[in-house]
C-alpha cells in the first residue's frame, strides 16, 4: 500500500488551465475522493496519477519515488474508468486476466486471481459472458474486478457510479467502500455527487477550477468550510445573508449574531453569512439567536420540510421536521453554526 | 393508409433498381436469336462467357483482381497510419489537412493520369499492373484514409487507455485492443479501395494499351462501341462480370458508406 | 506513453500519405501544364479556338445541369421515406445504394439493355403490340433521346452518392423538431420547407458540389450510349490521349476540368467551413 504525493501539479490544455498548482498527499490505504463540479480538474488529477496525463509542471509520487514520467503501465495502478473501459471484444474472463497475462503470470495464478476477483464482486456467473450481455451494473461490477485483479498499489476510481440508476448507486457504493476496507488498497475516488463522496470518503479535497479549495474529513469540510465554495458545493445549498462586523458580533441587518471576543482588525469588515438550512430551528435552543418571519413556502419531502421564510425582506430556508403553525413563526439559530466569510477573498473568517 | 404508401413506393424502388440488373444478367445468358425476339428469353447458352475467355477477358479479370488486391496493400500500407492519426490525435493542421484530403478526393482523374502516362512510359510502368495499382492507389487514398479516422474515432479512447493502465505497451494496445475492435470498419475501407479499383476506367485506359484491367478492356473498341462487333449479349455478359462481385461487396461496405460520402466529409 | 517523440507521431504517421497524394497530384498538375501550354501550337490555345469547344462546354453544362438537380430531389424524398420504419427497410435501402457499386460502364451497358432497339422496353411494347416499331434512343439521328438515356443512367447510377450524404444529413435531424412540427400542426410540405430543408442545407451544398465535381469526370455513358456524338470534358482527355494520340491536346482538356474543378471547388471548401460548425 503506497502514499501518493502531488508537489505543484499543473496542467494546461493549449490556454485552458485545467489544474492549477495542486498539491496533494494521499496516505496509504487511504480512500481518498476528490470532489467538485464538472470542468474542476478531478479527472485530470486522476489521468496525471494514472499516467494517462503528464503534468505540465509539478511532480507525482509513489512513496516517495518520482514516478511522474514513467509510463502508466509501470505505475502499478488499478483503473475504474466513468465508461467502465470493459473491452467489448472479449470475455468478461478474458478482460480481467489479460492485464495479468501482459504481466506474463503463470497461467495457474491467473486463473486463481480471476476467479477471486470475481468471487469478491459476485460476478463468478457472468465470466464466460461478452460485455453486450451485461447490464450496466454488471459492467461496473466486472471493471472493479478487472483492476483489483490486478493487485494494483493504487486503485483510481474515474465517477465509477454516474452511469447506474439510482438505486444502485446506493449499493454499489456500500459495496466499493467494503471491498476498499477489506482490500485496504491506496484509493482515489473522482466524484461530482457530494452525498457520494461523503459516504465513501476517509477524507475529500473539494475542488474547483483547477485548485483544491479544502482537504479534511468529512466532518471538517461540513462544518468548517474554508470558504465559500465549498460551504456552498457541501450539504444542502447554504442561506447565504451578507453582513458586516461590529465589536459585539455580526451584523445581518435584520438580527445581530453576537460573538464575545471580537478581534478589533475585523471590525466595520463586510461579510457572507452562511447558514444551513438544517440549523435554522422551529423551536427554542440553547443560546440560539431570535428571528422574526413570515411562511412563504412549504415543500414537503414526506421526511422533512422545506420552509421558505421571508425575514424582514430576506428568504431563508430551513429543513425541519417539524409543521410550523401558523404563518407568523420564530426561527432559532446557533452563533456556533454560523459560518462567517470575508464578501472579497470569500475564505472563512474564525470569529467566536 | 400510411403502409400501402410505403409498399407501393418500396416495390418502385424494387423495381427501379433490380429490373435493369437481373434483365442484363439475364440477357447475357439469352441465345441469340431468342434475344433480339423475345422479352424473357427462353433457350440460354455459355457462349458469350466462353467466347470471352478466348478474346482474353477472362485475363483482364485476373488482371482487375490483381490490381486491385495491390491497391488494397498499398492504399492500406500508407493510409491507415494517417487514417489513425487523424481519428485519434488531436495536432496543429489537422483540419486543414482533412480538406486538403477532401480535395484530392475530387481531384480529376484525367488530369493525373496523361502526365503520368507519360511518366509511366519513361520508367518502364506503363501497361503493367503495378502502374495501374499505383494510380488507383492515388483514387482510393483520399477514401481509405478519411473512413479509417472514422472507424479508428469510434473505437472509445477509454478501451485503450485502460490498455495503457494495465500495463500494455503502444503495440500490444494496437494488436490487442484497437486492431480488433476496428477489424469490421478497416475490411469495408478495404473492400471499398478494391472497388474503387476494380469501377476505375479513365486511368486504366490511359496507362495501358495490352495489359487492361477488366472495365478497360471492355471499354476497348472490338467490344465495346455503338457499332461494336460483337453482338449485344457479349457486353451484358461483360457487364455481368463487372457487377456481380461489386454487388456482392456492397452489401458488407454498406454500413460504413456514411462514414465515406456523409458524415466523415462534411465534420 | 509521455516522451517527447510523442508531439510528432500524428505527422510521422500522415507523412506518407501526404507524400503519396502530393506526388501524384502536384506532379501531374505540373506536367499537365507543360504539355498542355508549351508545343507548336500551344494544345491549349488549339482546344481554345477550336469547333469542338463550343459543343463540348454545351453538352457538359446540359447534362451537369438536368441530371444533378434531379439526384437532389430524388435523394430528398428517398431520405425522407426511409427515416420511415417499415418491413424489408434494409432490403430497400441496400437495393437503392447498389449502383454505387456498379461503374459507369457497367451502368452505361444496363441502360443500353433497357432502351436498345431490342432492348427491354421496345420488346416488352411490341410483343405486347404498343408500338409496332422499335424506338430508337441510339444513333446520330436521335440525340436527344440518347441525352434522356445518359440522364436516366447518370441518375440511376450516381443519385445514391447524393442520397447517402442527404440521408446521413436527415438523420442528425432531432426527432423532437419534428414532433413539435407535428404538435403545432404542420403538414409534411410545411415540415419539409420550414424545418427539415434549412436544416439539411449544409448537407445538400457538399452533395451538390461532390456531385458535380464527379460528373465532370464521366466518360462510360457517354461513351457507351452516344459513342462520339455526344462529347464532354472527359470524354475529350480520353478520345485525345487514347484514339488521337495526342497527350498535348489531352492534357489541355483535362487542364479545363481541372481549371473548373478548382473554380467549383473553392467554392465547395467555403461552403463546408461553415457547414461544420453546424453540424
Amino acid at each position: 500500500m503506497v502514499k501518493i504525493d502531488l508537489e505543484g501539479v499543473s496542467k494546461r490544455f493549449g490556454s485552458v488551465i485545467a489544474v492549477d498548482n495542486v498539491s496533494l498527499s494521499v496516505s496509504s490505504g487511504e480512500l481518498f475522493v476528490l470532489l467538485g463540479p464538472s470542468g474542476c480538474g478531478k479527472t485530470t488529477i486522476l489521468r496525471i496519477i494514472a499516467g494517462l496525463e503528464t503534468p505540465t509542471s509539478g511532480r507525482v509520487y509513489f512513496d516517495g519515488v518520482d514516478v511522474t514520467d514513467m509510463p502508466s503501465g509501470k505505475r502499478g495502478v488499478g483503473m475504474v474508468f466513468q465508461s467502465y473501459a470493459v473491452w467489448p471484444h472479449m470475455k468478461v474472463y478474458d478482460n480481467i486476466a489479460l492485464p495479468l497475462r501482459i504481466k506474463k503470470l503463470p497461467q495457474s495464478e491467473i486463473d486463481a486471481r480471476v476467479r477471486s476477483a470475481a468471487r469478491m464482486l459476485n460476478i463468478e456467473n457472468l465470466l464466460e459472458r461478452y460485455p453486450f450481455q451485461l447490464s450496466g451494473g454488471e459492467k461496473q461490477r466486472v471493471a472493479v474486478a478487472r483492476a483489483i485483479a490486478v493487485e494494483p498499489r493504487v486503485l483510481l476510481m474515474d465517477e465509477p457510479l454516474s452511469n447506474l440508476d439510482a438505486l444502485l448507486r446506493v449499493q454499489a457504493r456500500a459495496e466499493i467502500k467494503r471491498l476498499q476496507r477489506e482490500l485496504k488498497i491506496t484509493t482515489i475516488y473522482v466524484t461530482h455527487d457530494q452525498v457520494e463522496a461523503m459516504a465513501l470518503a476517509d477524507r475529500i479535497a473539494v475542488m474547483n477550477k483547477g485548485r483544491v479549495m479544502q482537504v479534511g474529513t468529512v466532518d471538517e469540510v461540513y462544518n468548517k468550510p474554508l470558504n465559500r465554495f465549498v460551504a456552498h458545493f457541501i450539504g444542502s445549498s447554504m442561506n447565504f445573508v451578507e453582513g458586516t462586523i461590529t465589536d459585539r458580533g455580526v451584523d445581518i441587518g435584520f438580527a445581530l449574531i453576537p460573538y464575545s471576543s471580537v478581534p478589533d482588525e475585523l471590525v466595520g469588515k463586510k461579510v457572507s453569512v452562511g447558514i444551513r438550512p438544517e440549523d435554522i430551528y422551529l423551536e427554542p435552543i440553547q443560546g440560539g439567536v431570535v428571528l422574526k418571519g413570515r411562511v412563504v413556502l412549504i415543500e414537503n419531502l414526506a421526511s422533512e420540510y422545506i420552509i421558505h421564510i421571508d425575514v424582514s425582506g430576506t428568504l431563508l430556508r430551513a429543513k425541519t421536521k417539524l409543521y410550523p403553525q401558523g404563518e407568523e413563526v420564530r426561527l432559532y439559530i446557533h452563533p456556533s453554526k454560523v459560518h462567517v466569510f470575508d464578501t472579497i477573498t470569500e475564505n472563512r473568517i474564525h470569529i467566536a | 393508409m400510411r403502409r400501402v404508401w410505403v409498399f407501393i413506393i418500396s416495390m418502385l424502388i424494387i423495381a427501379w433498381i433490380t429490373v435493369p440488373i437481373t434483365y442484363t444478367i439475364l440477357s447475357s445468358f439469352a441465345d441469340l436469336v431468342d434475344y433480339y425476339e423475345n422479352v424473357l428469353p427462353r433457350r440460354y447458352t455459355l457462349r458469350y462467357y466462353e467466347e470471352y475467355l478466348r478474346l482474353g477477358v477472362g485475363e483482364a479479370l485476373v488482371r482487375s483482381v490483381l490490381v486491385g488486391i495491390l491497391t488494397i496493400i498499398l492504399s492500406m500500407i500508407i493510409g491507415l497510419p494517417a487514417g489513425y492519426a487523424i481519428g485519434r490525435y488531436v495536432f496543429r493542421g489537422r483540419d486543414s489537412l482533412k480538406l486538403a484530403i477532401l480535395f484530392f478526393k475530387v481531384i480529376p482523374i484525367a488530369i493525373m493520369a496523361v502526365p503520368l502516362a507519360v511518366l509511366f512510359i519513361r520508367v518502364g510502368l506503363y501497361d503493367t499492373l503495378i502502374g495501374i495499382a499505383l494510380i488507383h492507389t492515388a483514387i482510393s487514398l483520399p477514401f481509405v484514409v478519411l473512413t479509417a479516422s472514422s472507424v479508428f474515432g469510434s473505437v472509445p479512447r477509454d478501451l485503450e487507455e485502460a490498455g495503457y493502465v494495465f500495463g500494455m505497451s503502444g503495440l500490444q494496445v494496437m494488436l490487442r485492443i484497437t486492431l480488433p475492435l476496428a477489424a469490421p470498419g478497416i475490411a469495408a475501407t478495404a473492400l471499398f479501395a478494391f472497388l474503387i479499383s476494380w469501377n476505375e476506367i479513365v486511368a486504366a485506359i490511359i496507362l495501358s494499351s495490352f495489359n487492361r484491367t477488366l472495365p478497360a478492356a471492355v471499354m476497348t473498341p472490338y467490344v465495346m462501341g455503338t457499332g461494336g462487333e460483337l453482338p449485344d449479349p457479349y457486353k451484358f455478359a461483360a457487364t455481368t462480370i463487372m457487377v456481380t462481385p461489386a454487388l456482392i461487396f456492397m452489401l458488407y461496405i454498406r454500413r460504413y458508406l456514411i462514414a465515406m460520402w456523409g458524415a466523415a466529409g462534411v465534420r | 506513453m509521455p516522451s517527447p517523440l510523442r508531439k510528432h507521431i500524428p505527422y510521422i504517421l500522415v507523412a506518407p500519405s501526404l507524400a503519396y497524394l502530393a506526388f501524384f497530384i502536384s506532379y501531374p498538375i505540373f506536367y499537365t501544364f507543360s504539355l498542355a501550354l508549351f508545343g507548336n501550337p500551344s494544345p491549349m490555345v488549339e482546344v481554345m479556338t477550336s469547333p469542338r469547344l463550343g459543343e463540348v462546354a454545351l453538352y457538359t453544362t446540359l447534362i451537369i445541369a438536368t441530371v444533378i438537380p434531379a439526384q437532389i430531389v430524388i435523394a430528398i424524398f428517398a431520405s425522407l421515406f426511409f427515416l420511415n420504419r417499415f418491413r424489408g427497410r434494409e432490403l430497400v435501402l441496400y437495393l437503392f445504394i447498389a449502383p454505387l457499386a456498379i461503374n459507369e460502364v457497367a451502368a452505361a451497358l444496363i441502360w443500353y439493355t433497357m432502351l436498345s432497339s431490342s432492348g427491354f422496353l421496345n420488346k416488352l411494347l411490341i410483343n405486347t403490340g404498343v408500338i409496332s416499331a422499335p424506338i430508337y434512343f441510339f444513333g446520330y439521328e436521335f440525340i436527344d433521346r440518347t441525352l434522356l438515356a445518359i440522364f436516366l443512367t447518370e441518375v440511376w447510377r450516381a443519385t445514391p452518392i447524393v442520397f447517402i450524404i442527404i440521408y446521413a444529413g436527415m438523420q442528425m435531424i432531432s426527432r423532437d423538431y419534428l414532433e413539435a412540427a407535428d404538435v403545432f400542426g404542420l403538414n409534411l410540405w410545411q415540415k419539409l420547407r420550414y424545418i427539415i430543408l434549412p436544416l439539411i442545407k449544409p448537407y445538400i451544398q457538399t452533395a451538390l458540389i461532390i456531385r458535380t465535381l464527379f460528373a465532370l469526370q464521366v466518360v462510360g455513358p457517354i461513351f457507351i450510349l452516344a459513342g462520339e456524338y455526344v462529347r464532354v470534358l472527359a470524354t475529350e482527355v480520353v478520345y485525345w490521349y487514347s484514339m488521337r494520340l495526342n497527350p498535348g491536346v489531352a492534357s489541355a482538356w483535362a487542364l479545363l476540368i481541372g481549371l473548373v474543378t478548382l473554380l467549383l471547388g473553392g467554392l465547395y471548401i467555403k461552403l463546408l467551413r461553415p457547414s461544420a460548425g453546424a453540424t
